[in-house]
C-alpha cells in the first residue's frame, strides 16, 4: 500500500529524513516511535504533502502511484489522512460545513456522487455520536475554543467521516487525560480492516496498549534503526531510547 | 444561474409595458464630452424635468465648481479630467471597446465562466461592441417571480420606478425627500451628481406595507450608462418594511471610468430599510490598468422612532472604492447596523467604512467591518460613531477585523470615535491576521483544493457579514470571495 | 507668503544664527497646524496666531520637585536654565548634563519642531554611557512664570549608551498668565537601553502647552512613557517611537484629565519599521464639564516588519453632559504576520460599581472620585517605581479636588 525508498528530506536546507525505507501493507498498523527531532512529524508531514518540506531524494509508493507528484489535497482525495499533532483552529467555519465540504470534494475526486445534506447529517452524527461527541460541538467553529482532548477527538469524528485507506496519526496521544486516550483509541481500533492501513507516530508508549501495532520502528536521526513486533514498544519504554538505539 | 433567452423574454413580458416600468426611455442622441450649465440643462430637458429639478441641478453644479475632491482617505487617486467625460449617453465609440470576447482581459472571461454565465451575457457585461444594450442579470431562476412580482408590488401600493420617471409622476414626493439627507453640498462627489444624474430608481412604501418581495436592481431593465451616477431614493413610511438589492456578483465592465453613486434612505417610524449591495465593478486588471472609479455616496436618515436602517456591503470590485453607507440616527431608540466585507486585490484601494451619528436618544448601532487585502492593494476601514450632546442612551458596538493574504498588501483601520454624551457606551474592537500556513494545509490534508481552501477560510472570517445578506446573495456572494482572491496565496 | 505674527518675535531676537533663521523658514513654509488637517481636528491652534509671541524673559526661580523623589533636579523657569533653583550638584556616575545655547535644527516636517529650533534659548542634553544604569531619577522640572502673551520654547535631548538604564521625570507647570510652552524631546535608545519617562502636564489654566517627543529605539532597547495630562487649556502632545532594530520595545500609558475648557490631545505614532519589535498603548480619559479629550493613537508597521506585536486599549469616561471624549485608534499595516490589535471604551462610571460603594456607606461624590482614581492608577499600574506611581494617582487626586492620600 505505502512503499517509502530512501527517502531523504529537507527543511529550510537542514536534512531531517536522511535515508528512510519503509513498507506498509494493506491490513497492517505500523508504530513510528522515537525521540524528539528525530523526524517523526517530519514523515507525516512530507507524507502529506506539506509545503517547505523538500524531498532531495527517495520515492514514495502509494496504491501504485507516485505518492510524491501528487498535492496535498489529491492525496487526500486517495485516502491519505493526517492526523495533526496541533489541529487548527478555522474561525467562523462551523465543523459540520467543514467536513461536508471536504468529504464532498474526496468524492468529486475519486468520481463518486456528492452526498447530500441529509444522508451527511446522519453519517455525522453517528460518527460523532460513537466518539461521544455532541451535535453541539460540531455546529462549533473548527477547533475553535476546543480543548486539547476535544481537538484530538474532532480528528477522530473526522477521520471516521472521511473513512481513509491510510492513515497517519501524528502524536494524536498526545496531551490526552486516560478517558480521552480510550475514545481516541477506539476511534482508531475502528477503522482497523484488511484494505487500510493506520501509521501511528508516538513519542510513547501508553497508546499501543490500545491500538496494539503490528510492526514497531524506531526512529532517531532520521533514520529507522530498529523494527520490531509489538513487543519493541515496551522495551523503548523500559530502557529508554538511548539503551535500544545505542 | 444564467438566464436563458427564454427567461429574458418572459421577463420583458412581464415589465415592458407595467406601468411602474424599469425601461428608460431615453432617445439616443447624446451630449459632447465636458461639463457645463449647458449640459446640465441638457440632460434634464432630455428627462422633461419640471423646473424646480433643472434649478436643483444647477445650483448643484454651480456649488460643485467651488468644492474640491476629498484628501483625507487612504488613497492614491489619479488626476481626474471631468471635462474629459461624457454626462449623458456616451456614444459608442469605434474601436474603442473590445470587438470579441478574444479581446477582453482573458481573466475576467475565467471568473464569467466560474460564476457559469453563458456567453451573450458575458458579451453585455463586458462591453463587447455589437452586443444587446440591454442586459437581464443572472438571477432569474423562476419565471414566476418575475410575473407575480408586478401584481404583488401594485397590490401593495409600492412605488418602485426610475427616479427620472418618479420626477415626472411623483413629483412632490421626490422633491420632498430628494437631497434630504444628502444636501447637495455634501461632499464634491455627491454634488456632481446631483448636477448630473443619469438615472436610478425611486422607491416608496407606503405606511404600514411589508414590501412583499425583496426589492432589486436585478429587475430593473435598464438602457446602459445609468450606472455612472446612479440616484437612488429609498422611503419607508410609517411601520413599512423593505429589503433593497443592489448590484451584482459578475463583474461588469463600464466604459466610464469614474462613477459617483447617490443612495438616499428615509425611514419613519417603526419602518425598516435593509440595503444589501454586492458591488463587482470591473477592478483592472493585475497591473492596475482599467478599472473602476467607485465614489459613493450612501446615506441613511432614520428619521422616525424605533425606525431601523441596515447597510449590508460585499465589495470587491472597483480599481478605487471611496465609500461610506452611514446612518443619522435622529429618531429616538433608532437603530443602524453596518456590515461590510471589502476585498482588495492586485492593485485595488478600497477606504470604505461608515458613520453613525446619532442625535436621538437610546438609539443603537452596530458595525461589522471585514477587510481582506491580497496581492498589492491597500484596504482602509474608516468609521466615524459621533454621539451628540442630547443623545443619551446610546450604545454602539464595532468589531473591525482585518485579514492580510501576502506581504504586498497593506491593511489598515481608522475609526473615530466622539461622544458627547456621558450616558452613551462606545465599545470598539479590532484585529489583523493573517491566511496561516497552518490552515491551509489542514484544508488541503482534508482533500479541499487550495480555491476552497482559501474561500472556506474567507468566508469563515466574514461570516458575520454574509449571513446578513437575503438567501440569493449570500451563496453567489461566498463563491465571489473565493474567486476575488483566487491566487492570492500560495 | 504673507506675515506671520511670529515674525517680529524672530526678528526680535536680534542676528539669529543661519541655523534658526532655516528653521523659521521652516515653520514659515509650512505655517501653524490647522484642523483642515487630519491629525489636528481635534486641537485649535488658531488663537497661538493671535497671541503669546514674544520670547519668555527669564523669570524668578520656583523650584516644585515630585514628592518624594530625590536626585537630581534641573528646572528651567520660562525656557531657560534656572542653576539656582536646580539640584545638579553630585550627578550618578555614567549620567552627563550639558547645556547648550545653539539648539540643533531638526524641524523636519513639524511645524511647532521647527518653531521650537528657532526660538528655544537653548539645549539641554543628558547623556548616559553605555552600561551605566543611573539609579536615582533625573528630574526636569519645565517651569512658566509671569510670561503673558510669551512663548517658552524648551528643547531636550537625551542619549542613552547601550545598555544604560535612567529614569526621567518632567513636570510641566505655571502660573495663570497666558503663555505658550512648548517642548521637543528627543530620546536614542542605543542597543538594550531602558528609560522610563514619567510626565507630568501640569501647566497654568490659561496656557497652551505642546509637546513633541521623538523616540529612536535600537535593538531590544525600550522606552516607557507614563504620561498624566491635567493641566493647560489646550494641550497638545505628540509621541512618536521609531522601532529601527528587532526586540524594541516602547509601551506608552497616557492619562488625560479635562474640564472647564481644557482640550486636551494626544497623538501617537509608534513606527515598526523592521521585524520583530513590539508596542503597548494604554490610554484613559476622564472628562468633566466643559472639557474635552482626544488620543489619536497610531500604529505603523512597515513592509516586512514581520511579527510586529501593537496592542492599543484606550478608554474614556465622561462624567458630565457638556464633556466631550474622541478617540481615534488607527493601525495601518503592510506586513502580515503581525498581532495587531486595539480596543477602545467610552462611556461613564459603571454605575454598579457605584452603587456597591454608596451602598456601603461612602458619599456619591467620594464614591466617584474612589472610582475616578482607581481608573486612573490601573494605568500607571506597571510603574515599577513605588514613588512616581503614588505622585501619579496624587497628581490624579489634586485634579479632582481630594487632598493627595
Amino acid at each position: 500500500m505505502l512503499k517509502i525508498d530512501d527517502l531523504h528530506v529537507s527543511v529550510d536546507g537542514t536534512e531531517i529524513i536522511k535515508g528512510l525505507s519503509l513498507e506498509v501493507k494493506p491490513g497492517e498498523v505500523h508504530a513510528i516511535m522515537g525521540p524528539n527531532g528525530a523526524g517523526k512529524s517530519t514523515l507525516a508531514s512530507t507524507l502529506a504533502g506539506r509545503d517547505a518540506y523538500e524531498v532531495t531524494a527517495g520515492s514514495v509508493h502509494y496504491a501504485g502511484k507516485d505518492l510524491l507528484a501528487l498535492a496535498p489535497h489529491e492525496r487526500a482525495g486517495e485516502g491519505i489522512f493526517l492526523g495533526f499533532q496541533y489541529p487548527v483552529e478555522i474561525p467562523g467555519v462551523s465543523n459540520l460545513n467543514f467536513l461536508r465540504t471536504a468529504l464532498n470534494a474526496q468524492r468529486r475526486y475519486r468520481g463518486e456522487p456528492e452526498l447530500n445534506g441529509a444522508d451527511f447529517m446522519k453519517l455525522a452524527k453517528d460518527k460523532a455520536k460513537d466518539l461521544e461527541m455532541s451535535l453541539d460541538m460540531l455546529k462549533r467553529f473548527v477547533n475553535v475554543g476546543f480543548s486539547g482532548g476535544e481537538k484530538k477527538r474532532n480528528e477522530m469524528v473526522q477521520m471516521a467521516v472521511l473513512d481513509p485507506k491510510l492513515a497517519i496519526l501524528d502524536e494524536t496521544d498526545s496531551g490526552l487525560d486516560i478517558d480521552a486516550l480510550k475514545t481516541v483509541s477506539q476511534g482508531i481500533n475502528a477503522l482497523r480492516g484488511s484494505d487500510r492501513a493506520i501509521l501511528l507516530i508516538t513519542h510513547y508508549q501508553r497508546l499501543l496498549d490500545y491500538v496494539v501495532p503490528d510492526h514497531v520502528h524506531v526512529l532517531a536521526d532520521g533514520r529507522i534503526v530498529r523494527s520490531g513486533g509489538k513487543d519493541l514498544a515496551h522495551e523503548l519504554e523500559a530502557q529508554g531510547y538511548a539503551a535500544a538505539v545505542a | 444561474m444564467a438566464a436563458t433567452a427564454e427567461t429574458r423574454e418572459q421577463v420583458d413580458e412581464a415589465t415592458g409595458d407595467y406601468k411602474y416600468g424599469f425601461v428608460t426611455e431615453i432617445e439616443s442622441d447624446f451630449a459632447p464630452k465636458g461639463l457645463n450649465e449647458d449640459i446640465v440643462r441638457f440632460i434634464s430637458e432630455k428627462k422633461g424635468e419640471p423646473q424646480w429639478m433643472l434649478d436643483w441641478r444647477l445650483k448643484a453644479y454651480r456649488a460643485w465648481l467651488k468644492m474640491t475632491e476629498p484628501q483625507w482617505a487612504m488613497l492614491d487617486i489619479p488626476p481626474i479630467d471631468y471635462q474629459d467625460a461624457y454626462y449623458y449617453a456616451a456614444p459608442k465609440q469605434q474601436g474603442d471597446g473590445p470587438k470579441s470576447l478574444d479581446e477582453v482581459d482573458p481573466e475576467l472571461l475565467r471568473t464569467y465562466e466560474k460564476l457559469g454565465i453563458p456567453l451573450e451575457e458575458q458579451k453585455v457585461l463586458a462591453g463587447v461592441e455589437g452586443a444587446p444594450k440591454v442586459a437581464v442579470d443572472a438571477v432569474f431562476d423562476s419565471v414566476s417571480v418575475a410575473t407575480t412580482f408586478r401584481a404583488e408590488l401594485e397590490k401593495a401600493g409600492v412605488i418602485f420606478m426610475s427616479i427620472s420617471e418618479a420626477i415626472r409622476e411623483y413629483p412632490d414626493l421626490v422633491r420632498k425627500y430628494l437631497g434630504s439627507v444628502v444636501p447637495i453640498r455634501d461632499n464634491f462627489f455627491a454634488c456632481l451628481n446631483s448636477a448630473v444624474f443619469s438615472d436610478g430608481t425611486f422607491v416608496y412604501i407606503p405606511e404600514g406595507v411589508r414590501c412583499p418581495m425583496e426589492l432589486s436592481t436585478y429587475f430593473r431593465i435598464n438602457a446602459e450608462n445609468t450606472g455612472q451616477f446612479e440616484r437612488t431614493l429609498i422611503v419607508a413610511d410609517a411601520g413599512s418594511y423593505v429589503s433593497y438589492l443592489e448590484g451584482c456578483t459578475a463583474p461588469q465592465r463600464d466604459e466610464n471610468q469614474l462613477h459617483a453613486a447617490v443612495v438616499e434612505l428615509v425611514a419613519l417610524d417603526d419602518a425598516e430599510i435593509k440595503y444589501s449591495t454586492v458591488q463587482n465593478w470591473y477592478p483592472g486588471d493585475k497591473d492596475g490598468k482599467g478599472g473602476i472609479y467607485n465614489f459613493v455616496t450612501k446615506r441613511g436618515l432614520c428619521k422616525g422612532k424605533r425606525s431601523k436602517i441596515s447597510w449590508t456591503q460585499v465589495e470587491t470590485g472597483s480599481a478605487i472604492t471611496w465609500k461610506y453607507p452611514s446612518c443619522v440616527l435622529q429618531g429616538d431608540e433608532s437603530v443602524g447596523e453596518f456590515y461590510s466585507v471589502a476585498v482588495t486585490n492586485n492593485r485595488q484601494q478600497a477606504d470604505t467604512g461608515t458613520k453613525m451619528i446619532h442625535q436621538g436618544r437610546n438609539t443603537r448601532s452596530r458595525i461589522i467591518s471585514k477587510g481582506i487585502s491580497a496581492g498589492r492593494s491597500n484596504n482602509t476601514y474608516r468609521g466615524l460613531v459621533r454621539v451628540q450632546a442630547g443623545a443619551s442612551g446610546v450604545r454602539n458596538f464595532t468589531q473591525c477585523d482585518s485579514l492580510l493574504m501576502g506581504d504586498q498588501c497593506g491593511a489598515h483601520t481608522v475609526p473615530y470615535i466622539e461622544s458627547r454624551n456621558p450616558g452613551a457606551q462606545i465599545e470598539h474592537e479590532a484585529t489583523t491576521s493573517k491566511i496561516s500556513e497552518d490552515q491551509m494545509f489542514y484544508c488541503l490534508q482534508r482533500g479541499l483544493d487550495e480555491e476552497a481552501a482559501v474561500e472556506m477560510v474567507v468566508n469563515g472570517f466574514a461570516k458575520e457579514v454574509m449571513q446578513q445578506l437575503p438567501m440569493e446573495f449570500a451563496v453567489e456572494a461566498q463563491k465571489l470571495l473565493g474567486i476575488s482572491l483566487e491566487g492570492s496565496v500560495g | 507668503m504673507a506675515d506671520s505674527p511670529f515674525d517680529d518675535a524672530f526678528a526680535g531676537l536680534g542676528g539669529a544664527s543661519a541655523q534658526r533663521r532655516a528653521a523659521y523658514d521652516r515653520f514659515r513654509s509650512l505655517g501653524l497646524p490647522s484642523r483642515r488637517q487630519e491629525d489636528w481636528k481635534y486641537t485649535d491652534l488658531a488663537g497661538l496666531d493671535r497671541a503669546r509671541l514674544a520670547p519668555a524673559a527669564t523669570g524668578p526661580a520656583v523650584s516644585a520637585p515630585v514628592a518624594g523623589l530625590d536626585g537630581p533636579l534641573l528646572v528651567l523657569t520660562n525656557g531657560r536654565v534656572d542653576a539656582d533653583a536646580s539640584r545638579m550638584g553630585d550627578l550618578p556616575a555614567g549620567l552627563e548634563i550639558v547645556t547648550d545655547g545653539e539648539p540643533a535644527s531638526t524641524g523636519a516636517d513639524n511645524a511647532l519642531a521647527a518653531l521650537n529650533a528657532a526660538f528655544a534659548p537653548q539645549a539641554v542634553h543628558v547623556r548616559v554611557a553605555d552600561g551605566a544604569a543611573i539609579d536615582r531619577p533625573l528630574q526636569l522640572l519645565y517651569r512658566v512664570t509671569d510670561a503673558d502673551a510669551c512663548a517658552a520654547h524648551v528643547r531636550v535631548r537625551v542619549a542613552l549608551g547601550a545598555r544604560a538604564a535612567l529614569t526621567l521625570v518632567e513636570r510641566f507647570e505655571g502660573d495663570a498668565s497666558a503663555y505658550w510652552q512648548n517642548q521637543v524631546l528627543d530620546v536614542a535608545g542605543e542597543t538594550g537601553s531602558t528609560l522610563i519617562h514619567a510626565l507630568f502636564q501640569a501647566e497654568g489654566p490659561r496656557s497652551v502647552h505642546s509637546g513633541l517627543t521623538r523616540v529612536a529605539l535600537a535593538g531590544g532597547a525600550r522606552y516607557r512613557r507614563f504620561d498624566l495630562q491635567t493641566g493647560a487649556e489646550i494641550a497638545r502632545n505628540e509621541v512618536h517611537v521609531a522601532a529601527t532594530e528587532a526586540g524594541a520595545h516602547a509601551d506608552i500609558r497616557v492619562a488625560q484629565m479635562a474640564r472647564a475648557g481644557q482640550s486636551l490631545d494626544t497623538r501617537s505614532y509608534l513606527d515598526h519599521r523592521v521585524a520583530d519589535t513590539t508596542s503597548d498603548q494604554g490610554a484613559r480619559a476622564v472628562v468633566d464639564a466643559q472639557g474635552r479629550t482626544a488620543f489619536q493613537g497610531k500604529v505603523h508597521v512597515a513592509r516586512d516588519a514581520q511579527r510586529t506585536d501593537a496592542q492599543q486599549q484606550s478608554k474614556a469616561i465622561l462624567l458630565d453632559e457638556t464633556a466631550e471624549a474622541n478617540t481615534k485608534p488607527e493601525l495601518e499595516i503592510y506586513a502580515d504576520d503581525v498581532v495587531c490589535a486595539h480596543g477602545a471604551t467610552v462611556g461613564q462610571l459603571d454605575a454598579a460599581a457605584l452603587f456597591y460603594l454608596v451602598q456601603r456607606g461612602l458619599p456619591l461624590a467620594e464614591a466617584k472620585a474612589l472610582l475616578i482614581e482607581a481608573f486612573v492608577a490601573d494605568l500607571f499600574g506597571d510603574l515599577d517605581d513605588d514613588t512616581l506611581r503614588d505622585a501619579f494617582v496624587a497628581a490624579a487626586q489634586v485634579w479632582f479636588g481630594k487632598e493627595p492620600s
